[in-house]
């Protein structure tokens, strides 16, 4: 019972509970399964839930543009926390608690709306095949992640979008076991960065045609965080020439990076922490919204700008989170997710 | 100069010791008075302000089961899939180890809105998830997690946890968010089964407990202005007594400027001593009433309050400055004139003409108020210029009675009596102010919970007229097999359900002439035989709230059903509808029959017949012991209101004392011709008493119709917009005289000892006052 009092605490405490990182990933993870680099994702298997893993997520960004090419962009994202760990003589969809986050960012505007449910109940949930994941009536399901559909709304917009991957799933780090830290703190990690989405968003005036591509990252995890990681910067940007680079970089006593180059093919390069430069350029109300990202080896020195600096998500456990433009050697759109800050006032 | 001056106005206290006793007794009444009532208020406000959080929940619109259908989770889900926000809760009685019930209420933190238990945070505190909120002063136990937030005799935890406490698996209601998701579905359209429930304005007990505050502001207001009169009076003694020396002073050179400022910076001293008395008595007083407090507010409106007074600025400042500027607006109006017309002799306060008009026009506007005015306030301001018009009033009217009386007195005595006692009206007016309105307070309120009282016991006669009740959770059947042919069982069962878009109770009742004895407040011919068609009782609150009349057709589950009778319900925030047993079996079928009531003769018999068949003691519930329950919760109820009003009257006492200490010096110019005309001084000592009994007995005499009035505006007018209830006014006039002869020898008794320094007087005193005045 302590895990599951302490993780009541850490996510619905207060806001203040970002500071480490997000809702409480460092904690223990005594009793859940944990990440084994000898056994690499594997699909189909692997798009259903990780029950006996404390944290995953399903995560949805799309830079997309409007009908007239105004840009913008949406973020469908679910969490799923284990209360305590695996246990054979409970039901174990009971023992969860499920967050949702939904936004719409446009350069105007920033609207979010988020959801909790208790696990067990129906109210949220995922399955592999179909391939789906809901809360209340957000919903991303598709017979695969080849082809799915998105929804979700909130008191001030609503969104409809299919996407079609034209690409292979990535498998991040070593087969999709992803080093989170020095001391080995791991996750697995796969993406879709190859979807074509379109489809309707409405701000409340009637919903209004956008198209654009999107990314969609499946991560699950039992500690992905070292206990000295204070947040990170997470990039995923589409570049123009059809290569996607997806970068992170985990604020600790010593910072941790890693990312991966996606060839227009599919192929993935791995970068390690050496290969990744990312220095914060310009910060707005205490959160860095211009970036340069240089990527020696790949010949990439991106400056990454903010659509919309003010894409902060005041969610019960808060973050910024927004669309994001690239130019510099390359140009290109993506999202950028950074947790772990203090929205401070203007 | 100043030191002079100063040690001057501190010999005359020095002399008149008693005199500075009056007047610091009189401030520090009325502030402990007035404090201890706001002291009340503020802890009454404080606890309520979180008991209305707690009713946020009851204030919000929800979605709730119709026609004996379920709410379970699968509802819940359904909606929140279709996109409609919405966040179950649960109620229930929860008893802790310690026995104590709490009303606990399981909400889901996942879901709910964030502002629904403003200050709880409930999943904040250590072992959240797990626990039950209680109150702060609740005793501790494992599991228990005291917060502030959690208003008396209420308990919060997660909704499964209350779910798991309350043996349940069903839900209560599903609150609708606000605002909801964009294009989000009628909820309706997802879940048929339930229905839209908009809770009435009045079920939220804040707007009830607020007049039953505004009540105690009230009786604190006028308990500070029955303070005020003494004050004045004293300081009237004080500067009468003063005179000379303030002539010798200003002879002597004291300019009137500094001699004014310092005789109010002196008043200023007293009454800041004084209030500070009265502040520390307030509280002695608000500890002392305020579990009586705390019953009423929880007896009448289901609000809990603690019985602690903390000590909080608002009362314990707000109280010293009352008294200081209370204290120096009483007095600073005779200690100015004073010191102006020092040189002068004072002369006596007429009446004009216009003091009664201004009367007539408060009375004018009473009624007006009464006519036009809508709400609580509009109420109390009628009361307030009832009493100011009756005060306005009261000289020319206790002189008419005196002039009326005139013709009955007899022998020369007996008219000089007459003409004395009208002579002195002025002097005594204030005094008699105070004690008129102390006892039209006293007929009002007393009229009030009497009516109250007789209209509950008769409720409760009627309501528990069967001798027995009985726990049945296993059925009735082995009751049955124990009564005799002439007892008769009665089944008691209802089911929730909502009703003219209100949450009510659905009762059956069988064909018993138990129910034909129950007084409706309004009905057609025979209104219980209508239930074997389609007829319908209602509660009176089910129809204040749905405004239904008789005759109105209302849908109930397995179809309509006409209103035949409107039924009192005290106290219960439920709306009741009675139909016939075999109409609840159609609309519920297999609903269980929790109790039992029976009729019988011989009750104590009954019941050892009943335990010796082994039904368990704690079942049966015997009709007089439920009874005195209740009665006794009644009488503590009011007693709050008893001990102020016998407060208001000892103070109105303490008034007429001071007043009549204040005029006794003047009084010896006007009894000395009587006593060189060989009245003995004893004589004259008796004929003082009788004075002021008359006037007491006039006062008394105009309070009568002021306080009926004021009981008939409590009872007609407060009492529906504070309660939604309608009480019969009965006139009780038995109590009204006692009243009054308790007022009358008040009054009598504070003149008993100005009339006994009267008697003692000695004859040089009063041949000095002779060749004085002479």
């Amino acid at each position: 019972m302590t895990d599951r009092r302490a993780f009541m605490i850490a996510m619905l405490a207060a806001p203040a509970a970002s500071a480490q990182g997000f809702a409480g990933l460092g904690s223990d993870a005594e009793g859940f399964a944990m990440p084994d680099p000898k056994r690499p994702i594997l699909f189909p298997r692997d798009h259903a839930p990780h029950p006996g893993y404390r944290v995953e997520w399903w995560y949805l960004t799309a830079p997309l543009i409007f009908d007239d090419g105004t840009p913008l962009g949406i973020q469908w994202t679910l969490f799923r926390f284990a209360l305590d760990p695996p246990n054979l003589l409970q039901d174990s969809s009971a023992r969860h608690v499920w967050m949702g986050h939904a936004a719409v960012t446009t350069t105007e505007t920033h609207r979010v709306a988020e959801r909790f449910a208790r696990g067990g109940t129906g109210q949220a949930g995922a399955t592999g095949q179909p391939f789906s994941a809901w809360i209340d009536d957000w919903r991303m399901s598709g017979q695969t992640p080849d082809a799915i559909t998105l929804s979700a709304a909130g008191t001030d917009f609503r969104y409809e979008l299919g996407l079609t991957a034209t690409g292979p799933l990535i498998r991040h780090g070593r087969d999709g076991y992803s080093v989170k830290s020095g001391l080995g703190q791991a996750s697995y990690y796969y993406s879709q960065p190859f979807y074509n989405a379109s489809g309707t968003v409405d701000l409340g005036d009637g919903p209004r045609a956008v198209s654009g591509h999107g990314w969609l990252d499946r991560e699950w995890s039992s500690q992905p965080l070292a206990k000295d990681q204070q947040g990170w910067d997470w990039f995923s940007l589409a570049l123009d020439d059809g290569r996607k680079l997806m970068a992170f970089r985990l604020r600790g006593q010593e910072d941790f990076r890693s990312g991966t180059l996606i060839g227009v093919d599919g192929r993935t390069r791995t970068l390690t922490n050496d290969e990744i430069a990312v220095t914060p350029e310009q910060t707005h109300r205490g959160v860095p919204v211009e970036w340069r990202l240089r990527i020696p080896a790949a010949d990439l020195d991106l400056l990454v700008s903010a659509l919309n600096r003010d894409a902060w998500m005041e969610t019960r456990v808060s973050y910024w989170e927004g669309p994001v433009t690239v130019s510099g050697s390359e140009t290109g759109r993506g999202y950028l997710e950074m947790t772990g800050y203090r929205w401070q006032p203007e | 100069m100043i030191a002079a001056i100063l040690l001057a106005f501190w010999s005359h206290w020095r002399r008149n010791r008693l005199q500075l006793a009056t007047l610091i007794t009189g401030i520090a009444l009325a502030t402990a008075l007035w404090t201890g009532v706001q002291a009340i208020n503020a802890e009454a406000r404080a606890s309520m302000t979180s008991a209305a959080s707690a009713s946020r929940i009851v204030g919000l619109p929800r979605l709730e089961p119709v026609e004996g259908e379920t709410l379970t989770w699968k509802d819940f889900v359904a909606l929140r899939r279709a996109g409609v926000l919405v966040s179950p809760i649960i109620r229930g009685d929860y008893r802790l180890q310690s026995g104590e019930h709490l009303r606990l209420t399981g909400i889901d933190p996942l879901s709910a809105p964030s502002d629904l238990w403003p200050g709880g945070d409930f999943m904040g505190s250590a072992g959240a998830a797990d626990s039950v909120f209680v109150p702060a002063n609740t005793a501790p136990e494992s599991d228990l997690v005291a917060d502030p937030s959690v208003p008396n005799g209420q308990a919060v935890a997660d909704i499964q946890i209350a779910q798991r406490l309350l043996g349940r698996t069903d839900l209560d209601a599903l609150l609708l968010l606000s605002p909801q998701p964009l294009g989000a579905p009628d909820p309706l359209g997802v879940t048929p089964h339930l229905a839209y429930v908009l809770p009435a304005e009045t079920a939220v007990p804040a707007a009830l407990t607020d007049s039953f505050r505004l009540n105690l502001s009230a009786f604190g207001a006028l308990c500070f202005i029955v303070g005020l009169f003494i004050v004045r009076g004293t300081v009237g003694l004080a500067i009468a007594q003063r005179r000379q020396s303030i002539r010798t002073l200003r002879t002597l050179g004291a300019p009137a400027g500094l001699l004014r400022a310092l005789m109010l910076a002196e008043i200023a001293i007293i009454a800041t001593l004084s209030g500070l008395l009265g502040v520390l008595l307030g509280y002695g007083l608000a500890s002392w009433l305020m579990p009586g407090v705390s019953v009423t507010l929880d007896g009448i409106y289901g609000a809990s309050v603690g019985t602690h007074i903390a000590l909080r600025p608002v009362w314990w400042l707000g109280g010293l400055a009352m008294a200081v500027l209370g204290t120096l607006l009483s007095a600073a109006g005779p200690m100015l004139a004073a010191s102006d017309r020092a040189v002068l002799n004072e002369k006596p306060r007429s009446f004009g003409y216009w003091w009664p008009a201004a009367g007539l026009a408060l009375f004018a506007a009473a009624a007006g108020l009464v006519i036009w005015g809508h709400g609580l306030l509009a109420a109390f301001a009628a009361i307030a210029a009832l009493l100011l018009g009756g005060a306005a009033t009261m000289p020319a009217t206790i002189r008419a009675l005196l002039r009326a009386a005139r013709p009955l007195a007899t022998g020369p005595l007996g008219e000089w009596m007459l003409a004395e006692t009208e002579t002195q009206i002025p002097r005594m007016s204030l005094a008699m102010t105070a004690l008129m309105m102390a006892l039209a307070a006293n007929i009002g309120v007393s009229t009030m919970v009497g009516s109250f009282r007789e209209s509950f016991a008769e409720f409760i006669d009627q309501r528990l007229a069967a001798e027995i009740y009985v726990a049945t959770p296993g059925g009735a059947g082995d009751i049955r097999a124990e009564l005799s042919p002439d007892e008769r069982l009665l089944p008691l069962r209802s089911l929730k359900s909502v009703v003219a878009g209100q949450p009510a109770e659905i009762n059956g009742v069988i064909n018993d002439p138990t129910y034909r004895e129950w007084s409706l407040l309004e009905a057609v011919d025979d209104p219980w035989s209508t239930l074997s068609g389609d007829g319908a009782i209602i509660s009176e609150q089910l129809s204040y709230r749905a405004a239904l009349s008789i005759g109105d057709v209302i849908a109930l589950p397995d179809g309509p059903a006409t209103v035949s009778g409107i039924i009192a319900d005290y106290g219960n925030p439920l709306g009741k509808v009675y139909v016939s047993h075999q109409r609840l079996d159609r609309i519920a079928p297999g609903l269980p029959t929790p109790r039992h009531a029976i009729r019988t003769s011989d009750p104590a018999s009954l019941r050892a017949r009943m335990i010796a068949a082994g039904i368990p003691a704690e079942r049966i519930a015997m009709q007089a012991d439920m009874k005195a329950t209740s009665m006794r919760i009644f009488e503590r109820t009011f007693a709050v209101t008893a001990a102020l009003n016998g407060l208001t009257l000892a103070v109105a006492g303490f008034a007429v004392l001071t007043s009549l200490l204040a005029a006794a010096d003047a009084r010896l110019p006007r009894l000395t011709p009587l006593w060189a005309m060989g009245i003995e001084r004893r004589q004259l000592a008796r004929l003082e008493l009788l004075r002021v009994a008359l006037t007491a007995a006039a006062t008394a005499l105009l309070a009568l119709p002021l306080g009926i009035l004021l009981s008939w505006l409590l009872l007609a007018i407060v009492n529906v917009e504070a309660f939604g209830w309608r009480l019969p006014f009965r006139a009780d006039p038995a109590h009204w005289l006692l009243l009054i002869g308790v007022g009358i020898a008040a009054s009598v008794l504070s003149a008993l000892w100005p009339a006994h320094r009267l008697a003692r007087i000695s004859s040089r005193a009063l041949s000095e006052v002779l060749s004085r005045d002479g």
